[in-house]
């Protein structure tokens, strides 16, 4: 999307719905909906970033989790029926803004070439089939947020990526696992025809990787790298 | 952190299998009264749970079986994944020491536990599973508290499931279980229908995604009412 002052700004969000909640792809698809409406009209309004803060964060979170408990309301349900993670990153010229509730990771490129770094450890409580969700109460407190310095390469991705990417061992990003990916879209020409890649389809579906998990998998990718 | 900091292969099979791991301790009561028609049942049993496991891919990586006996107090096999847990033949013994049992078991799993998080592998609640046929002849309170801190809405360390095989005695598996979980009876000697039902459901948990309630199969092919 075009800022002010002539530089792209990049708005990207995954959400997760929670297993066998019953609404939970509406919730996930309202709140990705919400986040990509809300922060993107924040950053044409204010390309700095700077009032993009974790109070803008808080409120939109309340905002959010009122419209889902209308929606319940609406249909007869509880807020839980919604439920769902969160990960949300705005990139723009001079800065970034990263919001996480649950589980996933947002990774960017770090200062070395070729060396990537998590914003947010995966929320996961002592065991593997626990996490946080936007619905439940107390998420002033599970609502993680960061500011940062712009980056031009990102990776969003829900948690069934997350054993193929992260080292758990060393709480750090597997960065040859995202070398190539990262390599292969730079080269890539933009395309606007909002289809999800083939390749990324073929790769997600791929025997690799579906040994190690039957987990949704879900990948936002972006670069501002050109390959030579 | 650097990885100089670390011993390499510490844990060689939570570095070769990273996957998260199902750990399920099993409790078998051995005494003399099992003699005879039961343990050959049990070890049948044994036998169908291995087998239905490595039926299972995922299950097979994740499910990680411990196996200790009772009396005297024996660990037949440390936690391993379900590939590479081999069933015993199980003989009769002594007495039941059921309480000291639980208690070196609930060691033995804190232990994996924390061997899990040195190694950054994740973990699902474990499952602790006594079958008996008699009542403990040590001291079994300490084990009791232990169960029922544990096994509690406030901790949720473990979930401990009791069986009870014919001359159990009940009333003593319920002051040592969690209220919220009161020991089952087994009907006849149906060990391959228990172990069938812990493997399938040892094989919802390990698949279990955040948020998902695990829905157990009824135990009703083994379980009298």
């Amino acid at each position: 999307m075009p800022g002010v002052g002539g530089g792209e700004v990049l708005i990207a969000a995954v959400s997760d719905g929670a297993g066998t909640a019953k609404r939970s792809e509406a919730g996930s698809s309202l709140a990705v909906a919400r986040f990509l409406q809300d922060f993107g009209a924040a950053v044409a309004a204010d390309p700095s970033l700077t009032s993009i803060d974790r109070l803008f964060a808080d409120e939109w979170l309340d905002s959010v989790r009122n419209e889902i408990a209308q929606l319940a309301a609406e249909e007869g349900n509880q807020r839980q029926d919604y439920a769902c993670t969160l990960l949300g990153a705005v990139v723009g010229r001079s800065g970034a803004v990263y919001v996480q509730i649950g589980d996933g990771a947002i990774v960017v490129a770090g200062e070395e070439v070729g060396e990537y770094n998590w914003i947010f450890w995966p929320q996961h409580g002592e065991y593997a089939n626990s996490t946080n969700f936007l619905t439940q109460e107390q998420t002033a407190e599970t609502l993680l947020f960061e500011t940062g310095p712009s980056v031009d390469e990102i990776a969003i991705f829900s948690d069934g990526i997350e054993r193929l990417v992260l080292d758990l061992s060393t709480k750090t990003v597997h960065s040859p696992s995202f070398r190539p990916i990262f390599k292969w879209l730079a080269g890539t020409e933009p395309n606007d025809d909002r289809q999800p890649s083939p390749a990324l389809i073929a790769y997600l579906g791929s025997d690799h990787v579906n040994r190690r998990t039957d987990d949704d998998k879900t990948l936002v990718m972006a670069t501002r790298a050109v390959a030579d | 952190m650097s990885h100089t900091d670390q011993i390499p292969f510490a844990y060689p099979d939570l570095v070769a299998n990273p996957e998260p791991r199902c750990p399920c301790l099993l409790l078998l009561d051995t005494s003399g009264s099992m003699s005879g028609r039961p343990i050959e049942e049990l070890n049948a049993g044994l036998h169908t749970f291995k087998e239905e496991l490595m039926s299972d891919a995922m299950a097979m990586q994740r499910v990680e079986v411990a196996l200790m006996t009772f009396g005297p107090i024996r660990v037949i096999s440390e936690f391993q994944t379900a590939d590479l847990f081999q069933p015993p033949t199980l003989a009769t013994t002594g007495d039941t020491p059921m309480g000291g049992a639980i208690v070196q078991g609930l060691e033995m799993l804190e232990a994996r536990k924390a061997t899990y998080k040195q190694a950054g592998v994740g973990y699902y609640r474990p499952w602790v599973f006594l079958i008996t046929d008699g009542a403990p002849t040590d001291s079994w309170q300490h084990a009791a508290a232990m169960v029922r801190a544990g096994d509690s809405q406030e901790r949720k360390a473990f979930s401990f499931f009791a069986v009870g095989v014919e001359g159990a005695d009940m009333t003593k598996l319920s002051a040592i279980c969690s209220p919220n979980r009161p020991p089952m009876k087994l009907k006849g000697l149906s060990f391959r229908e228990l172990f069938s039902w812990l493997s399938s459901s040892l094989g919802g948990v390990a698949r279990s995604q955040p948020g998902q309630l695990v829905a157990l199969p009824a135990p009703s092919g083994w379980s009298s009412v």
